[in-house]
């Protein structure tokens, strides 16, 4: 999902990869994280995730239909390129300036470095673009093997996991969760497409419980542990 | 306050001059007691680069902390800055933190366009952007002829290049609003070639500024040099019809009207020439026409200039002899200025001050206007030797071929760019390539619209979404100078060649491209490659050194990042007219049926009953043309624009401060915020340049203020072929307006 919803946010995307998006192999996966859900949550949640198939869904058949991506092109440079849309950096959203590179964007820098890692060169967007972080949260979530795009190959030691979980747990809680609701609210404020309407509306309430999962997952690891 | 009370006693249409005292002293400097500052964070980097907010080009040192910058100081090395810098180049990196910057290709996909209309932009790759441009550009050139495509740029190199690879004449300048009429009487009286650019304002003892308003304009040379000349002792005398912060810091102000300077500046040279209180050494030595000058002025008395300008006699004539008498002596002139192109009679004054600047020495003389000692830079075709272009037509859209003397120079086209593209005179335009140019800056920018309008196809490269930008078919995005690199050449304050480096703060923010880069890329679209065949900024940059004896990687490894040639200051002795010498009687002039001395010419536009006030038009020190209102930092210093009048006219009128006013001229009205001061001519309005964007994608800019441009006619090529004017300029304060609540 973090994979996807990254892909989304930093560059347009067509028909295509929606329509994968929606493959029942994901499908399933995430159905049984809904599953764990609070049954309001889970609905909620599978709300968004119908609105946005059925919008995939009438403009997706099979074969890219160049209008419908024209459109969606459009709304992408719309929302995310130009000013009238929204600023998809964590910088301007918390920052005192509504500037790039301010105050929020050293926290995400530094909260990088406090586990070690750095961005990669040949990322373009800054380390606080929303695509960045939730690049950020899917790489975590890959790793600590606990969704939908994990696919098994490695078992993970349990302090390892609990580490991992801690990682993606603490920068929901002091980043994403601190901005990016407020981004989404913008989104379906000022989009005039169905698609990323259903994409932020998404996003919404799946950090928010994804929050909610990891704090699960956390208890039953101390749980576990003692 | 003699000439106080006489200018009150002057005819001023229907307005009392009582709010308007003219100011002798000095005022007393407020020395509070600051704040501590907060403790300076670690600086982990200092890049030097150079300041492209204005084309003074000051050296500068970026402090970085933690890959951002933090602080941006002058460097202390450069003749230029001397360590320091102007509000807006302390600010100018708050623009490359701007979020409303472009930040990838574009292509419009809604074929409407104009102000509101959203064009539809999708991102596209530079492939495409490259394609799309050269595929346009060539079916331009096809159908209607290379002379079909415009660039409406600043002057670079490679842009000419392609230009001349395209075989198209029509590179549209804007300096015919700017400084043509400076730039063509030096031509023609003294160099030959350009004007000067240097003014030796440090070592001035009297500064007699006619609408030379530099220092309050924030140019951070000529506020430094300013304030260093008053400091010492310099006597400072300011005509202008605001008092600016020039004028206030002088020791004499003198609120001229609008558009007469040159009757003031006519009735100096009579006195100086008369009363034989010229410097006849110099004089002898380095000027010619002495004799038919002082012929052709001698109707010019003060009591006649009073008449015209409302300036006392008395003060003429004391001011005039004050300037002869004390050196050295200076008539700083820099662009709009009351000898820019501002008034019909804009060339003739600009050519007064070069007299008052020669009767008086200083010319190419310490304390006086210097020509600046460049570095010999190789030039860019030495570098790259070109291929042979196409024979490009000799007509051009801005009438190159029209004017003798400025033409040449190629420096101009703005004032009659709208009606040469609606009018399909001489020829129909199709395509236009633009950079670092918005619509704001055309005089009667409505009507620029309607021209954009009428084009095929208009590209644009550019770094925020500006109001050309919306009317743009591909955007291409430019990098922010901090992340740029190279070298810039010292024009402004040149004592000496020096270069300073340009080392980028850090890795672009966006997927731009350099300007060269998008020049080549749209040649090889073009199927032109190989006119750039093993060009680039950075060989250019490099060759260039070497050819003076350094290179790049010298200029990077040096401890100022500054490359300096210092040598001893030679005056000039010969100049570059036909006699070799300052001709104060210009046989150029004369040649190409110009008036060869200035004689007068009231201004264009006077007050009527319909439009009873004269426009004055400002710049604001922090803000750098219609550049700078998206600028975080410059919006909290200067939030907006108004229209500024004297007290007593609002009371007249019945406008209070901050009301909403309408500004209406023959051409358009704006509506703006009314600002009511004693400083300004009761019959005058101000109104500060850079304001009333349009652009919905300039965040803070957008809707803030009016551009006083709207306001100012444009001209066809034939209208100003008939005005006899050899500068070709645009009258860009030489209208009347009327003001009313809105
Ligand atoms: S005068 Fe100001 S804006 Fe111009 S180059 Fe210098 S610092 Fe920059």
């Amino acid at each position: 999902m973090y994979s996807f919803l990254s892909q989304v946010f930093r560059d347009e995307v067509g028909w295509q990869k929606v329509s994968d998006f929606f493959q029942e192999e994901n499908m399933t996966v995430l159905a049984s994280i809904i599953a764990q859900l609070p049954p309001e949550k889970a609905q909620l949640l599978n709300q968004c995730l119908s609105n946005l198939r059925e919008s995939a869904g009438r403009n997706f058949n099979g074969k890219e239909k160049e209008f419908g991506s024209l459109d969606l092109r459009k709304e992408f440079a719309y929302l995310f390129l130009t000013p009238q849309g929204v600023y998809p950096f964590e910088s301007v959203y918390l920052g005192k300036k509504k500037l790039l590179m301010d105050k929020p964007w050293e926290e995400v820098r530094a909260f990088y470095r406090s586990i070690g890692i750095e961005k990669d060169k040949s990322e373009i967007h800054l380390e606080d673009h929303i695509a960045v972080e939730l690049g950020f949260m899917a790489s975590f979530s890959y790793l600590s093997g606990d969704f939908l795009s994990y696919e098994g190959e490695e078992k993970i030691d349990e302090e390892e996991k609990e580490f991992l979980i801690q990682v993606q747990h603490d920068f929901l809680e002091q980043h994403l969760l601190k901005w990016a609701p407020g981004l989404c609210d913008d989104i379906m404020a000022k989009t005039r497409h169905p698609f990323y309407h259903g994409v932020a509306a998404l996003t919404r309430w799946f950090l928010a419980c994804d929050l909610s999962m990891l704090e699960e997952s956390l208890t039953m690891l101390t749980v576990k542990a003692d | 306050m003699a000439s106080g009370a006489a200018v009150a006693a002057g005819a001023a249409g229907n307005f009392l001059l009582s709010g308007c005292q003219p100011k002798e002293d000095k005022p007393a400097v407020d020395e509070k007691p600051r704040k501590p500052l907060p403790a300076e964070p670690e600086v982990t980097a200092s890049k030097f680069n150079v300041c492209n907010v204005c084309s003074a080009n000051c050296a500068m040192i970026c402090d970085i902390v933690d890959g951002k910058v933090w602080r941006i100081r002058g460097n202390p090395d450069d003749q230029v800055a001397r360590g320091r810098l102007c509000v807006k180049g302390y600010s100018s990196y708050k623009m490359l933190y701007d979020p409303d910057r472009i930040k990838f290709p574009m292509k419009r996909t809604n074929p409407e366009k104009g102000p509101g209309v959203d064009p539809g932009w999708v991102k596209i790759s530079w492939e495409e952007a490259f394609e799309l441009t050269g595929q346009k550009f060539n079916e331009a050139k096809e159908k209607y002829g290379p002379e079909s495509i415009v660039f409406f740029t600043r002057p670079h190199d490679f842009a000419v290049r392609l230009a001349k690879a395209i075989g198209t004449p029509n590179l549209v300048r804007h300096l015919d609003t700017c400084y043509t009429t400076h730039e063509a009487t030096w031509r023609a009286a003294v160099t030959g070639t350009g004007r000067p650019w240097m003014l030796d304002i440090y070592n001035a003892k009297y500064i007699l500024s006619f609408g030379w308003d530099q220092p309050a304009k924030g140019k951070n040379m000529s506020a430094q040099g300013y304030i260093h000349a008053l400091n010492n002792g310099a006597r400072a005398v300011v005509f202008n019809p605001v008092l600016t912060a020039t004028a206030a810091l002088a020791n004499e102000w003198i609120p001229i009207k609008p558009g007469t300077d040159l009757a003031v500046c006519l009735a100096m040279i009579r006195l100086i020439i008369n009363e034989e209180l010229y410097d006849k050494d110099f004089v002898e030595k380095y000027t010619t026409g002495l004799e038919e000058l002082k012929a052709a002025v001698q109707e010019y008395t003060p009591q006649w200039a009073e008449k015209i300008s409302e300036v006392p006699a008395a003060t003429i004539e004391r001011v005039a002899r004050e300037f002869a008498t004390t050196k050295p002596a200076i008539v700083p002139n820099h662009k709009r200025d009351a000898g820019g192109p501002l008034y019909f009679n804009g060339w003739r004054t600009s050519y007064a001050f070069i007299i008052l600047n020669a009767l008086v020495g200083s010319i190419d003389r310490e304390g006086g206007v210097v020509f600046q000692r460049r570095s010999k830079l190789k030039p860019f075709d030495e570098v790259f030797p070109p291929l042979e272009f196409p024979a490009a037509r000799k007509e051009t859209i801005m009438g190159k071929e029209k004017f003798p003397i400025i033409g040449p120079t190629g420096k101009l086209g703005f004032v009659t760019v709208s009606e040469a593209i609606l009018n399909e005179k001489p020829y129909p335009v199709k395509a236009m390539f633009v950079r670092k140019q918005n619509v704001l800056a055309v005089p009667d920018a409505p009507r620029f619209v309607e021209a954009l309008k009428k084009l095929d196809f208009v590209a644009v490269a550019d770094i925020l979404p500006t109001e050309i930008v919306q009317m743009a078919d591909v955007v291409f995005p430019e990098p922010h100078f901090l992340e740029t690199s190279g070298m810039t050449d010292r024009v402004y304050f040149a004592f000496y060649p020096q270069i300073a480096l340009k080392d980028p703060v850090g890795d672009p923010l966006y997927d731009t491209k350099g300007y060269g880069s998008i020049i080549i890329g749209i040649a090889k679209a073009m199927g032109l490659g190989q006119h750039f065949e093993g060009v680039s900024g950075t060989k250019l940059a490099d060759e260039q050194l070497k050819a003076l004896g350094s290179s790049m990687d010298e200029l990077k490894a040096s401890p100022n990042g500054l490359w300096s040639d210092q040598k001893p200051f030679k005056p000039r002795e010969e100049f570059g007219t036909p006699s070799k010498k300052i001709e104060l009687y210009s046989t150029v002039l004369k040649e190409h049926g110009y008036d060869p001395v200035p004689t007068w010419q009231p201004k264009r536009e006077l007050p009527s009953d319909t439009y009873p006030l004269y426009l004055i038009v400002t710049r604001h020190a922090a803000h750098r043309m219609s550049e700078s209102q998206n600028n975080e930092l410059v919006m909290q210093v200067a939030p907006e624009n108004f229209a500024t009048l004297n007290k007593a006219t609002a009371q007249q009128l019945g406008i209070k401060d901050g009301d909403e006013v309408m500004v209406e001229s023959r051409v358009n009205r704006i509506t703006l915020k009314a600002r009511l001061i004693e400083g300004i001519r009761p019959d005058c309005v101000c109104v500060e340049h850079g304001f009333g964007h349009w652009s919905k994608d300039l965040t803070l800019a957008f809707g803030v203020g009016g551009n006083e441009g709207d306001l100012v006619p444009g001209f066809s090529v034939e209208e100003l072929v008939a005005a006899k004017d050899p500068s070709a300029s645009g009258y860009m304060s030489d209208v009347c307006v009327k003001v009313y609540k809105a």
